[in-house]
C-alpha cells in the first residue's frame, strides 16, 4: 500500500477537524421518524378516503333542478374536492418520504402509487363501513367553521330557502302538520307540511337534523314537500 | 482520536488483503486508523470512476475523492450491511461528482486520450455498434454521440460497460429501481445508435 496524498489529506482532515462517524442512534432515529411520517400520512389518507366515500354517497345529486343548474354543472360544484385534496396531500407526502428511505428507490413510481391507492381504498372502505367517514364529516361540520364554509359543503347547498332548499334541526312539533326548525345560521323557521314525502331515515322528532325541499312563503315560513335525513340513512341489514 | 498520517496499516498490507469491507468497517469504527485500508482499497477504483463521469482535472478529482472519503467516514454507521459496501461508496462518489459539476456549473464531457480509447472499445463491443461504425468509419462519431447523450444515459453506460456493475449494483448506486436501470440502458443504447446514424 503506497502512501497516497488523498488518503493522507483525508486522515489529516479527520484529525484536525475532529471528524467522527455520526452515532448510529441518529440514523436509527431518522429512520424511525421517516416511517412514523409514512404511517401517520397513511392513517390520515385512510380517514380521508372513508370521509370521501361518505360525502360522495350523501351528495344529493338530484337537487340541481331546484338550483337552476345542469346536472353536470351541479356535479362539478358539489364534488368533494376537499377530501380529494387531503388524500392527494398525504399520499404525496407518504410517497416522497418512502422514496428517501433506505430502500425506497427500489420500487418504481407505478408500483408505489398502485400499492398506495389499493391499500388506501381497502382500508378507507373498511373505516367507512365502521362509520368513521360519517363521524369525521359530522364532527368537522359541528366544530369547524372553515369546513362548513367550503362552497360545496352540504350546509351551503341546503341553506337556500329562496331556491326551495332548507336544512336545520327540528326544535318543536307544533301540530300534525307544522313544526319549527332552527337552520344552521340560527334562524328560526315555521315549517308547514303540505303533501310531504318523508324519505327513509328521516324522522319527525325534536332534535333531528333534516333537509327540506319546498317553497319559502315569507321570511320565517317554509312549506315543505319533501324531508330528507341530514346524514345518510343506516345501511340495510344483511340477512 | 489518534490517527497516523503515515499510513498506520502500511506494514499490514497483506494482512488486510482478504479482509471483507464489512470487517474493515467494524475495525474502523473501533480504531479510525483502519480507515486507511478502506481508502486504499477504493481509491484507484473511485478515481477511475470519477474521471470517467466527467473531465475533471487531477486536482478536481482529488477533491471529489477526498470529500467522498470524508462523507463515507462520517456516515459509516449508516451503512446497511444488506447492501454491497462498494455500491454504497460508489453512490457517495457519484453524488459528490455530480455536486462538484453543479458547483463548477459544468456539464460532463467525454474524457480524453487513453481512457477515451478504452471507452470506445468497450462501448463498441458492448453496444453492438460495429456495424454503424464500420459504415461510417469514424470513431469520432461515437465520441461526439457520447458527448451528446443525456447524463442519465451516460451514467448507466459507464457503470454497466466500464465499471462492469450488475443491474442491482447500478440500481443501488444511482438509487433507481432495477427495471428502470434496464430501461435506461436500452434507451441509452438506442439513443447512442441514433445519434451515430444521424451524425
Amino acid at each position: 500500500m503506497h502512501n497516497s496524498s488523498i488518503r493522507n489529506n483525508v486522515l489529516k482532515q479527520i484529525r484536525e477537524r475532529g471528524i467522527e462517524p455520526t452515532a448510529r442512534w441518529k440514523f436509527v432515529l431518522k429512520n424511525i421518524v421517516l416511517w412514523i411520517i409514512v404511517l401517520v400520512s397513511f392513517i390520515a389518507g385512510m380517514l380521508a378516503v372513508s370521509t370521501l366515500i361518505h360525502t360522495t354517497k350523501t351528495i344529493d345529486w338530484d337537487v340541481y333542478r331546484y338550483l337552476g343548474r345542469s346536472f353536470a354543472g351541479h356535479a362539478a360544484i358539489v364534488f368533494p374536492y376537499f377530501w380529494f385534496a387531503i388524500i392527494a396531500l398525504f399520499a404525496t407526502l407518504a410517497y416522497a418520504v418512502i422514496r428517501v428511505t433506505k430502500k425506497g428507490y427500489r420500487h418504481t413510481k407505478l408500483a408505489l402509487v398502485a400499492a398506495g391507492i389499493f391499500a388506501l381504498v381497502i382500508a378507507g372502505s373498511g373505516l367507512y363501513a365502521l362509520g368513521m367517514g360519517e363521524y369525521i364529516d359530522e364532527t368537522l361540520s359541528s366544530y369547524s367553521n372553515l369546513y362548513t364554509q367550503l362552497p360545496n359543503h352540504k350546509i351551503n347547498i341546503w341553506s337556500r330557502p329562496e331556491e326551495g332548499l332548507l336544512s336545520g334541526t327540528i326544535t318543536r312539533i307544533v301540530s300534525n302538520n307544522k313544526f319549527t326548525l332552527k337552520d344552521f345560521s340560527g334562524h328560526a323557521w315555521t315549517i308547514e307540511e303540505g303533501d310531504v314525502r318523508w324519505r327513509r331515515g328521516s324522522s319527525r322528532r325534536v332534535g333531528t337534523k333534516v333537509k327540506l325541499i319546498g317553497l319559502q312563503l315569507d321570511e320565517n315560513v317554509f312549506v315543505v314537500n319533501e324531508v330528507r335525513p341530514w346524514t345518510a340513512p343506516p345501511l340495510p341489514k344483511v340477512k | 482520536m489518534s490517527i497516523s498520517l503515515n499510513g498506520g496499516g502500511m506494514h499490514n498490507e497483506h494482512a488486510f488483503g482478504d479482509t471483507t469491507d464489512e470487517e474493515l468497517i467494524s475495525r474502523t469504527l473501533e480504531n479510525p486508523e483502519a480507515y486507511e485500508h478502506i481508502m486504499a482499497r477504493y481509491e484507484p477504483k473511485l478515481m477511475r470512476y470519477v474521471l470517467r463521469l466527467a473531465a475533471f482535472s487531477k486536482e478536481e478529482a482529488d477533491d471529489v475523492l477526498q470529500e467522498t472519503f470524508i462523507k463515507t467516514y462520517q456516515n459509516l454507521n449508516e451503512y446497511d450491511r444488506s447492501f454491497k459496501f462498494s455500491s454504497w461508496i460508489y453512490r457517495i462518489a457519484h453524488n459528490e461528482a455530480v455536486n462538484a459539476l453543479r458547483k463548477m456549473n459544468r456539464s460532463p464531457r467525454t474524457v480524453e486520450s487513453e481512457e477515451q480509447e478504452r471507452i470506445m472499445e468497450r462501448l463498441t463491443d458492448s453496444l453492438d455498434l460495429e456495424h454503424e461504425l464500420d459504415n461510417k468509419l469514424h470513431r469520432e462519431m461515437l465520441l461526439a454521440a457520447l458527448e451528446k447523450l443525456d447524463r442519465k444515459y451516460r451514467d448507466v453506460l459507464i457503470l454497466k460497460f466500464l465499471e462492469e456493475k450488475s443491474y442491482e449494483e447500478i440500481s443501488d448506486i444511482l438509487q433507481k429501481p432495477v427495471g428502470t436501470v434496464g430501461t435506461l440502458i436500452n434507451r441509452a443504447r438506442k439513443q447512442l445508435q441514433q445519434k451515430i446514424r444521424h451524425a
